[in-house]
């Protein structure tokens, strides 16, 4: 079977529900490996996937839980062009058990129980001891136990639901684009509403809000609705988000530029950086608690490949067009602007990863444009 | 702050049919006169929803030679109990409202923009879309018109209103002197066969369209024509004959009514709505789907091409083809009418000048949307019902139906009343896309 060349194969493994399903309901047996051969990547993924038509949609032998549908026709210049050479095909492993905990995690959560369940022990025996010598003293040490743990517990369960409503926000984005390809207004409505509950934040944003539900009532269409929402609620936070963004652009450019030990610089760069995530975060109605703020800044590490090449392509660029004047300029300066252009980039991230809407194609700020925004209020 | 008055703009309401032109001019002048007091009725509408309509008059009457538009009567209809649906237009009106909004002048070169009052005279010119049919008409002959309709009479669900006509034609003698009352006889023929094509098979490409709606036409003599098959002969079938005669009368109309007449209407309008009732064509079967779009086609395809503008010295810069009852169907089908309608008006070649957009619309909603053991629903009060009733709506195609399609689906859209209106509700009337049809149309002159 030639794998036509838009096809999107994803590869399974035989023990993944999905292929199971694929397998079970699949029109026709699955090959398997002729005897003698070895199996390549490539006869694997032809093996184990299976392409569906039309015709196979129709008649609903697709398994409602596929996690890719293609569809042919015979008008595909893909299936009727035979003389094309199958195409090499790459895939990504996916991941397709879903969400929930990784190994990590597991064993994150499996290491607190068991120092947890240390330390109650501990307290637990403490107090005995304490309670053996003096009643008075021992009732006095479970009260502050009691108080301590509720205290604890309540602290955790805070960090717990800040981290929740953010990784919530993630489902909500999926759940809004999935909504925009098929659902109509009503459908759209449901799924902002968590959305805009959650951006009541201040006076000025209760009012985009109301505005826009008063709005949404005379609004018929989704991606009607859908600008209208942009425009109205998340346009004005975005001018915040910018407008904070440069202003830590500003300070981190200083903070770098005066500070004469590498050490305190990196120190003070971080801080920033994270009060900027936070104080970002906040303004797209997340609450970053501890948890919530160390998931922001796992994230933006992992981005990070993109600050750094911006960075690199910036220090070129400085490097290239005006280096006569950063020759002039002190080394303190310069290594204050690429500070603020990287707090720049720390900024534009966290607004695309802490937005309810992703950025539309083009729509994301530029950093040019936000650090020439900081810089206007300056000179 | 002096309120600078900016060029008036001509805005050309028509469409087919029963598209909805009276009730979509109404519930446009109401809520463009409501919209400064209660911009959330509009938020599609730029100037209404950044609060910068600072409010909307309609001109009295004075000394115009045209009919005013009856806004009051048609709202009273709507809003009286039981509320029903005002008269249809037979004639031309025409009715002024001005709309008084701020913009703010970016500054030239320095100093700070300044925020300005401007004042835009809107004329709403309201005629049938019978009339524009007629369009079409300035480049066909008599003998190429008579060819085409005839041949259209003879085909399909056509055929069966047409027996009389063209019996009648049968016993004419085209290269003889006409007869006294033959040309009469003929012509009221052929306009009952139209007025029962109109009627009964709900088609609108009826040409010429004064012998469908006549509005203020006079019945001339010249009136009294109609197709004629082409002689065989045709150097005989000169002046002093039936056929001669016949062909005079064609080109007179189409002097009078296809040229002059609306070269002075097309000279001075500056941005055009065309209302088509798509639902209504669907319903009513193949045939009157694919005489609707051919009509929306050529009338497109006139305003899209430059020998219209060069022959009417007009311009229109923008057309907006609107797809009208949108509030019949459910949410998401409302996006696959407005797809549906944009097939028909993009399969033709490229114009020039006119820009032409597409949407859905609906002037006045009178329909919810409900949800029944998970099937959405429009409930309202179907036309002849006293109550309400919930209708499961079809499923509306986002490409025109093949022949397959037609075979194995029926359409039937019902037809609703209006809800009641408040006496002069100042929240204005509920509306579908009224605000994005304005935004489209008029949007750049409020400073958008």
């Amino acid at each position: 079977m030639k794998i036509p060349e838009r096809a999107v194969v994803i590869q399974l493994d035989d023990t993944s529900p999905i292929f199971a399903e694929a397998r079970r309901s699949a029109p026709s047996p699955v090959p398997s490996i002729p005897d003698g051969e070895n199996e390549t990547r490539e006869s694997r993924i032809e093996r184990q996937s299976h392409v569906y038509t039309e015709a196979d949609h129709a008649a609903g032998r697709v398994p409602a839980n596929s996690a890719v549908v293609l569809t042919l026709n015979d008008n595909s210049p893909v299936v009727t062009d035979s003389s094309q050479p199958t195409p090499n095909v790459s895939t990504a492993p996916v991941n397709v058990s879903g969400r929930g905990f990784g190994s990590i995690g597991l064993f994150t959560i499996g290491a607190a129980i068991i120092v947890a369940t240390l330390i109650l022990s501990g307290i637990v025996s403490t107090v005995l001891a304490l309670g053996s010598k003096s009643i008075v003293l021992g009732v006095t040490a479970a009260a502050a136990v009691v108080v301590g743990g509720i205290l604890c517990i309540w602290s955790i369960l805070r960090e717990v639901f800040c981290y929740r409503r953010m990784a919530i926000m993630d489902e909500i984005r999926e759940d809004i684009a999935a909504v925009l390809r098929k659902g109509g207004k009503t459908e759209l409505l449901g799924v902002l509403k968590p959305v805009c509950n959650r951006l009541r934040i201040d006076a000025r944003s209760v009012l985009a809000v109301t505005k826009f539900e008063r709005e949404a009532l005379n609004i018929a269409q989704s991606a009607d609705l859908m600008l209208t929402f942009e425009q109205h609620v998340i346009a004005p936070l975005d001018v915040l988000a910018r407008a904070r963004t440069g202003e830590a652009i500003k300070q981190a450019a200083i903070l770098v530029a005066l500070c004469p030990s590498i050490l305190v610089d990196s120190l003070l760069f971080g801080l920033r950086a994270m009060h900027l995530v936070r104080s970002i975060a906040e303004i797209y109605g997340h609450r970053p608690r501890t948890l919530g703020t160390i998931l922001l800044m796992r994230r933006l590490v992992i981005e990070a490949g993109v600050i750094g090449v911006g960075g690199l392509a910036i220090e070129v660029l400085m490097q290239s067009v005006s280096s006569g004047i950063v020759a002039f300029v002190s080394t303190s300066a310069a290594e204050g602007m690429l500070a603020g252009q990287r707090m720049g980039g720390i900024g534009i991230l966290t607004m695309k990863l802490c937005r309810p809407l992703e950025f539309s194609p083009g729509g994301a700020p530029d950093q040019i444009d936000i650090i020439k925004e900081a810089l206007r209020g300056t000179v | 702050m002096a309120i600078k008055q900016l060029k008036t703009l001509n805005l050309g309401i028509t469409g087919l049919s029963r598209a909805g032109k009276t009730v979509f001019t109404t519930s446009l002048i109401h809520n463009l006169c409501c919209a400064a007091s209660y911009p959330d009725r509009m938020p599609l509408l730029k100037a209404a929803s950044e609060r910068r309509l600072l409010g909307v008059t309609v001109d009295p009457p004075v000394l115009e030679k045209v009919p005013i538009f009856p806004r009051y009567d048609n709202y009273e209809a709507m809003s009286s109990s039981p509320p029903k649906w005002p008269e249809s237009t037979e004639g031309i009106s025409e009715i002024t409202i001005r709309i008084r909004f701020s913009a703010t002048t970016k500054a030239w070169l320095w100093g700070s923009d300044t925020p300005t009052e401007y004042e835009l005279p809107i004329r709403l010119i309201d005629y049938p879309g019978e009339w524009l049919i007629d369009l079409p008409l300035i480049n066909l002959d008599f003998a190429e018109w008579s060819d085409r309709t005839i041949s259209a009479a003879k085909n399909g669900e056509r055929a069966r209103f047409s027996t009389e006509w063209l019996s009648y034609l049968e016993t004419l003698v085209p290269e003889a002197p006409p007869a006294v009352g033959e040309t009469k006889r003929a012509h009221v023929l052929y306009c009952d066969y139209l007025k029962c094509c109109r009627e009964q098979l709900h088609l609108n490409y009826l040409q010429p369209g004064r012998f469908v709606n006549a509005g203020d036409t006079i019945n001339a003599p010249f009136m009294w024509f109609c197709p004629l098959p082409t002689p065989s002969n045709p150097i005989h079938a000169g002046t002093g004959t039936l056929y001669g005669l016949m062909r005079a009368r064609y080109d007179t109309y189409r002097e009078i009514y296809a040229k002059d007449f609306l070269t002075k209407n097309f000279s001075t309008i500056n941005r055009q709505i065309i209302l088509v009732d798509i639902l209504g064509a669907l319903s009513a079967g193949k045939e009157s789907f694919d005489d609707m779009t051919s009509a929306i086609r050529d009338i497109c395809e006139i305003f899209r091409y430059d020998w219209f503008s060069s022959l009417f010295s007009t311009s229109i810069d923008k057309v907006l083809v609107a797809a009208t009852k949108s509030d019949h169907v459910n949410g998401i089908q409302i996006d696959h009418l407005t797809n549906l309608l944009q097939c028909v008006v993009d399969d033709m070649p490229d114009g020039a000048k006119s820009k032409t957009a597409t949407m859905a619309v609906s002037s006045v909603v009178c329909t919810r949307e409900e949800v029944r053991d998970g099937v959405v629903m429009v409930v309202g009060r179907i036309i002849g019902d006293q109550n309400n009733s919930a209708v499961i709506i079809p499923h509306i195609t986002t490409v025109p139906p093949t022949d397959e399609y037609w075979k194995k689906y029926k359409f039937s859209f019902p037809r609703f009343e209006p809800q009641i209106l408040q006496s002069y509700d100042i929240e204005g009337i509920r509306h579908i896309n009224l605000d994005k049809a304005l935004e489209y149309l008029i949007g750049d002159k409020l400073g958008s």
